[in-house]
């Protein structure tokens, strides 16, 4: 009986996923987070981390930038990914 | 109708990208031009106005993509990531560049093409709306970048051949005023597309002051076309957030030390 019942349990790697967060000095950061956890959460635990201003980073999976609303599930990310975080250019002026 | 659609899709890939609404009012000239995603979302306004026979054979890449290759240790991811693009079957790569606090165009033209070919041998064109600061300091930058794609994607042309496609670097519209080169960027790609040079041929040498050249659009050209993107609509509410009520308060976010430690060091 039991055994059924614990089939049933997603198991927590279902639930949670690992995410690696590397900024432009090599830095890493790795994350648990729930699979439907929008990234506006990661993106703002990074940025307190780091104490950087979440305007000034872009976050980018894949090459494509990351968006506050999307989740790990919805961007079909797997255990372990890696997501690059990216200091803008301050304004794109001269000088 | 296609411009009210794409007016539709530039309001949410703004608002979803988090940028505050006076951001997006004026993207041109203020601090909001290298926000997220904002000149990937006016590239993406180009192609959707423009026929699809000009923009088929074309493509661009986020202008994060070159620093991130020249300057830090992702060259591989970047090389992937180019790799998606197909970039041997279009005609025309733009590559945005922003270096030293400065934007400037790339223009990877015919590079499926021969080597060899009278009429459309692959080239290289640097556009710089600030030509005076010296372009010429990118070009190992680029000539790196080029050698590692034909690699990459399993060319079978030497380093050697390689080094022997011209990078041109034509005059063109200087920017007036401190803070216009992204803009100048996005509007180089706006005039190449519209007058794309199929019946031009960039291989010769002698010709390519034809293609462009100080006079190629008018200072008042870039205004009007500023002034349109500036008019864009922009939704009132800029908070990007859903229901607030479906979002489930316990989802919790760990910094974890390590990859494989079990003990977490803070919760958020």
């Amino acid at each position: 009986m039991s055994t059924v019942e614990d089939d049933k349990k997603p198991t927590d790697s279902t639930i949670h996923i690992n995410l690696k967060v590397k900024g432009q000095d090599g830095n890493e950061v790795f994350f648990r987070i729930k699979r439907s956890t929008q990234l506006k959460k990661l993106m703002n635990a990074y940025c307190d981390r780091q104490s950087v201003d979440y305007n000034s980073i872009a976050f980018l999976f894949d090459g494509r930038r990351l968006r506050p609303e999307q989740t790990p599930d919805a961007l079909e990310m797997e255990d372990g990914d890696e997501v690059d975080a990216m200091l803008h250019q301050t304004g794109g002026v001269w000088p | 109708m296609l411009k009210s659609l794409f007016l539709r899709t530039f309001v949410v890939v703004v608002m979803q990208g988090g940028l505050e609404a006076t951001m997006a009012q004026s993207p041109l000239k203020e601090e909001s031009w290298t926000q997220p995603d904002l000149f990937t979302t006016l590239c993406r306004h180009i192609w959707d106005e423009s026929p699809e026979e000009q923009v088929e054979s074309a493509t661009y890449f986020d202008p994060l993509w070159f620093e991130m290759y020249a300057n830090w240790d992702r060259r591989a991811n970047v090389l992937s990531w180019i790799k998606e693009k197909g970039i041997f079957s279009k005609k025309c790569v733009f590559v945005p560049i922003v270096m030293w606090s400065h934007w400037s165009l790339l223009i990877m033209y015919n590079l499926g093409q021969s080597l060899d070919s009278e009429t459309n041998a692959p080239c290289l064109l640097l556009l710089d709306s600030l030509q005076g600061m010296d372009p010429k300091r990118l070009e190992p930058s680029i000539r790196r970048l080029l050698i590692d794609i034909y690699e990459s994607e399993e060319r079978t042309e030497s380093k050697k051949e390689l080094l022997k496609i011209p990078l041109w670097i034509p005059e063109v519209p200087q920017q007036k005023e401190g803070n216009e080169c992204g803009f100048y960027v996005l509007f180089y790609i706006r005039r190449f597309i519209d007058s794309p040079p199929q019946s031009f041929n960039v291989s010769k040498r002698n010709s390519k002051m034809l293609l462009m050249g100080k006079d190629w659009f008018t200072y008042e050209e870039v205004e009007s076309f500023c002034q349109s993107l500036e008019a864009l609509p922009i939704d009132p509410d800029p908070d990007p957030d859903p229901d607030p009520v479906s979002y489930d308060s316990s989802d919790s976010i760990e910094i974890v030390m390590t990859p494989s430690s079990v003990h977490t060091c803070k919760r958020i």
